[in-house]
């Protein structure tokens, strides 16, 4: 008989995201849902959709990605869901715009998101979004995920593919 | 930017008010209004390098949560959630009269029972 997961008394250690090298057709599929900012955090505890408990206790800062396979048995599987926030974002039409934005924004430390499809695209909040609105750029809100493959980084860009 | 030492002082307030209870906290949850300035990634940031300064806390678990903007219409009398920057409320009034966004809170200690 398959054990309930929400029966356990404790948490569910998750160490790192799995390798999804098998099918989950047929599977119970649970959702282990997180802020985008939390993707990097080595320790948290809440609960799945489904009501079980999960402690992340990674022991290092590799993101999980939106999709990441947490847990797997025979008839359940965990998936990381990242939850869509609001973000400020721009479509440069220069090198040269995307240069000035990004200095706009790197000058507040906060973590710049480039898309597929070349946006710009940062997390919304109040201070920052008057800073730009100021400086005369084009800009919208609209609600995305915000994925870490997709973060600027100082060093340590690699490619997606 | 500031987040380090906002992230140190939240401990060494800690530190203060529980002195026989600190090693004992499990998880810490901080309250950021959207108007605080706080990037929330950045005070993740801040503490995971606090834990390369003092291990001792990688037990610790710090949440953060964002509180939306909620203002106070005067014609209404009734408060409402700014939603992407846009002060008005239903009724068409604009009102710069904030009552949550601007705080940043210790809101929550967990402790590990005996």
């Amino acid at each position: 008989m398959a054990t309930s997961l929400s029966m356990l008394t404790e948490p569910l250690v998750i160490r790192q995201a799995l390798a999804k090298d098998r099918d989950m057709v047929g599977l119970t599929i649970d959702f282990f849902e997180i802020e985008w900012y939390e993707a990097y955090k080595s320790r948290m505890r809440k609960q799945t959709q489904g009501g079980v408990e999960v402690l992340v206790d990674k022991g290092n800062r590799v993101a999980f990605e939106d999709g990441d396979l947490l847990y797997l048995s025979d008839d359940r599987a965990i998936l990381l869901k990242m939850k869509p926030c609001d973000c400020v974002v721009l479509r440069p039409r220069s090198l040269q715009e995307v240069g000035t934005i990004c200095f706009e924004i790197g000058n507040k430390h906060v973590p710049i998101f480039i898309t597929d499809d070349n946006e710009v695209c940062v997390a919304y909040d109040a201070p920052l979004y008057q800073l730009l609105l100021s400086g005369g750029f084009e800009l919208e809100i609209e609600e995305r995920v915000l994925h870490p493959l997709q973060m600027i980084k100082a060093y340590g860009n690699k490619s997606q593919k | 930017m500031h987040e380090i030492s906002i992230v140190r002082s939240v401990f060494e307030t800690l530190q203060e008010a529980y002195p026989d209870k600190f090693k004992r906290i499990t998880k810490v949850q901080i309250e950021a209004g959207l108007l605080s300035n706080i990037q929330p990634i950045l005070i993740q940031n801040a503490f995971e390098a606090l834990i390369m300064e003092e291990p001792a806390l990688a037990e610790i678990e710090l949440e953060v949560l964002l509180l939306p903007i909620i203002a106070h219409c005067a014609v209404c009398d009734k408060d409402f959630e700014v939603k992407r920057h846009k002060f008005m409320c239903d009724c068409g009034t604009p009102s710069k009269n904030i009552v949550q966004g601007e705080e940043l809170q210790i809101s929550r200690i967990e402790f590990l029972e005996n």
